[in-house]
Formats: C-alpha cells, sequence, structure tokens
C-alpha cells in the first residue's frame, strides 16, 4: 500500500516535471516564418567594429579600395558569410526543421544555414563562410553560436577583416508577434579590443515566399584586373 | 561637404535597401535620360534584370542597341514584374541614370510601354527618382 503511494507521488511528480516542460515549450516563441530586415528601422543602426591598431590599418586599406571602385563585395559575388548575411537584403525563412535543428534558408546568394539544437561544436571542424552553428534556449531567447567562420568573410561591406578565433553569438527573441530581434556578439580577441554588439530587427513577411538570389546567373559586370567592375554591352552568352 | 556627405549616407542606404549588386559608382545618378525603341531581349537574371533595345538614330538611317540594368529579379517581382513582362519587339520608353563613360546603357529608373503602362519601380529606383533628377 506504502509503495503504491510511493507510486503514485512518483507518477505526479513526473506528470507535473513534464507539464512545466511543455508550458515552456508551449510558451517559446514562434521564430518559424519569412523575415526581412527593417533597413529603415532606427535600432538598426550600424556600430563601429572596435578593431585593434593592426587590425583597424587592414580594415582602413580595404576602405580605401572600396573608394578606389577596386573591391566590391556584392559585384564580385562574394558569399557574405555569417555575420553580414544578417546584415544585408534579401528574405530569410527559419524552419523548425529537421527534428533537433533549425534551418534557415537566405535569398541571398541562395545560402543555407544549419542550426544543431542543443549540440557541440565539434572538436575538429573546418571552416566555411557560414561556420558551424549550434543553439540552445535561454528563457525566451534562442542563442545561435557560430563558429569555424572563413578566412573569406568579411564582418561588413566595406570588407572589414576578422582573425582566425572568430564567434558570433545571435540572440533571437520577439519584441512582438511580427517583429524578430536578434542581438549580436562578435568575439574576436586577435581582431577586436572588445566585442562588437549591435542589433537588428526584422520584419515578418507574409504571403512573400523567398524568391532566389543567385549572384552569378548572368555575370554581366566583369571583375578587371584591378578589382573594378566592367559593363557588358552584350550579353556574354546566348 | 556636408551635403556630400549627406549625400553618400543616403546612397549607403540605397546600397543596403535594395538588391543593389554593386556600387552606382559606374552611373550618372544627377541625370536620367529618355530612351525610346524597341525590345530586343529581355534577360529575366541574377543578379541583374536586363533590356537590350534597338534605339533608332536620330536621322533614322541607323539604330544603336542599348542595354540597360535593371535590379535584380526579386526586387522586380515584389513590384509585380515577370518573366515575360517584356518581349523583343515591344516598342517602349525607357528612362534611365547613364554610363559615366558615355557608353549605350545605364541604370534603369522607369519602362513605359506603348500603350502608357508603366511597370512597377522598386524602393531604390522610387528614391533615386525623388531625389529631384529630371529627364532634361
Amino acid at each position: 500500500m506504502r509503495g503504491l503511494r510511493w507510486h503514485a507521488a512518483l507518477l505526479l511528480a513526473l506528470v507535473s516535471l513534464a507539464g512545466v516542460v511543455d508550458a515552456a515549450t508551449a510558451t517559446r516563441p514562434h521564430f518559424t516564418g519569412v523575415w526581412s530586415k527593417k533597413f529603415r528601422d532606427p535600432a538598426n543602426v550600424a556600430v563601429p567594429i572596435p578593431y585593434n591598431a593592426e587590425y583597424l590599418a587592414r580594415y582602413q586599406r580595404n576602405i580605401k579600395l572600396v573608394e578606389e571602385g577596386k573591391l566590391d563585395l556584392g559585384g564580385q559575388c562574394l558569399p557574405p558569410g555569417v555575420p553580414r548575411l544578417l546584415d544585408i537584403i534579401g528574405q530569410f525563412e527559419i524552419l523548425d526543421s529537421p527534428p533537433g535543428r533549425l534551418t534557415i534558408l537566405h535569398e541571398y546568394e541562395t545560402q543555407v544555414r544549419r542550426v544543431f539544437l542543443d549540440a557541440r561544436h565539434p572538436e575538429k571542424t573546418s571552416r566555411a563562410v557560414n561556420g558551424h552553428s549550434i543553439a540552445r534556449w535561454e528563457g525566451n531567447q534562442l542563442v545561435i553560436d557560430t563558429v569555424a567562420i572563413s578566412d573569406f568573410v568579411f564582418l561588413d561591406g566595406n570588407a572589414g577583416p576578422h582573425g582566425k578565433s572568430l564567434r558570433v553569438i545571435e540572440r533571437l527573441s520577439l519584441v512582438d508577434p511580427e517583429t524578430l530581434k536578434i542581438e549580436f556578439t562578435v568575439e574576436d580577441p586577435d581582431a577586436l579590443t572588445q566585442p562588437w554588439r549591435y542589433t537588428r530587427v526584422y520584419q515578418r513577411q507574409k504571403d512573400s515566399p523567398l524568391i532566389d538570389y543567385e549572384c552569378n546567373e548572368n555575370p554581366r559586370n566583369p571583375v578587371n584586373s584591378d578589382g573594378s567592375l566592367g559593363y557588358s554591352f552584350k550579353p556574354p552568352f546566348e | 561637404m556636408k551635403i556630400r556627405s549627406a549625400l553618400l549616407v543616403l546612397m549607403a542606404s540605397w546600397m543596403t535597401a535594395a538588391y543593389a549588386h554593386h556600387s552606382f559608382a559606374m552611373f550618372d545618378l544627377t541625370r536620367k535620360v529618355a530612351v525610346k525603341g524597341t525590345v530586343t531581349r529581355f534577360e529575366w537574371s541574377n543578379p541583374h534584370v536586363w533590356i537590350q533595345l534597338n534605339v533608332p538614330n536620330a536621322s533614322g538611317s541607323g539604330a544603336v542597341e542599348w542595354a540597360v540594368e535593371a535590379p535584380a529579379i526579386a526586387g522586380l517581382a515584389r513590384v509585380g514584374w515577370h518573366s515575360d513582362s517584356l518581349k523583343p519587339g515591344d516598342a517602349i520608353t525607357v528612362y534611365l541614370h547613364p554610363l559615366k563613360n558615355g557608353g549605350p546603357g545605364g541604370a534603369l529608373a522607369d519602362v513605359v510601354l506603348a500603350d502608357g503602362t508603366k511597370l512597377g519601380q522598386t524602393g531604390i529606383q522610387k528614391e533615386r527618382d525623388q531625389s529631384g533628377v529630371k529627364v532634361p
């Protein structure tokens, strides 16, 4: 009789625990859907990258090239990589699948991010433009942690360089059902004097499916040997 | 100098607010010209949609082929364009910001069809149009 009561109590405890877990899951924000950066929102202000002297010098050299028309990241169709992919034109769609993963589809350069939930970064992973991403829930925030980002990714449109230890933390939350906020913390002790923190807000898009932007379909702005862009008066191929 | 900085900021906001692909440095954004002709080819492609246009010269004795660079597919599709919005043989008037090098090309501002219908303009095209640039 006593044993039975024990079991009943245990069962009750398990049921209520499951209820707590369910309640937490049920109240989690609904990030799935199509989003687009609110370019004119004052929250999306540009925050200077806190470079150390060595990287600032490299950055300034790149800015000069951009100003001289000899470096145009968009024009050269370079994939932006993380984090710039989230700071650029183009809608993206967050999918809550497959199980244990989020998949984020981006219009820009038809990029795909695979975010592994409650996982760990591999001990050794090769660098890639969108790195390796894991995520965990912290209350109502989803925290995405990305490492192993390619050397050929720039932090901003002026070809801001980064070091080998780049890590990007994105904290996703909903301001309201139609507004996604991502708080970025970019850690890079080789290049930065302190983490680079900024916020971006995105508008939920309804009835607006993604339209892929594959930058090299019809290359009519060839990159000249000095990095400047040309203009083809005739189609490159028939 | 102040005006120049303000203009640069404005241009930066344009560049980020549309599928701009590359910088607009090659185009003269202080000018807008009207080019009237016949479509020879319509390329529904990324990073730009392109319109090839046969434009008769003033004497009517010959024609020059113009190559007009439009925004990307996604931008135009969201303002009503589709892959057969234009076809070879269509008589159209194109308003464009000409190439600085004087070649027969430019950045598309607006398209008006023979029956007067205006095709949709993306946000960036509208902003440039509202910047006070008039057809001479």
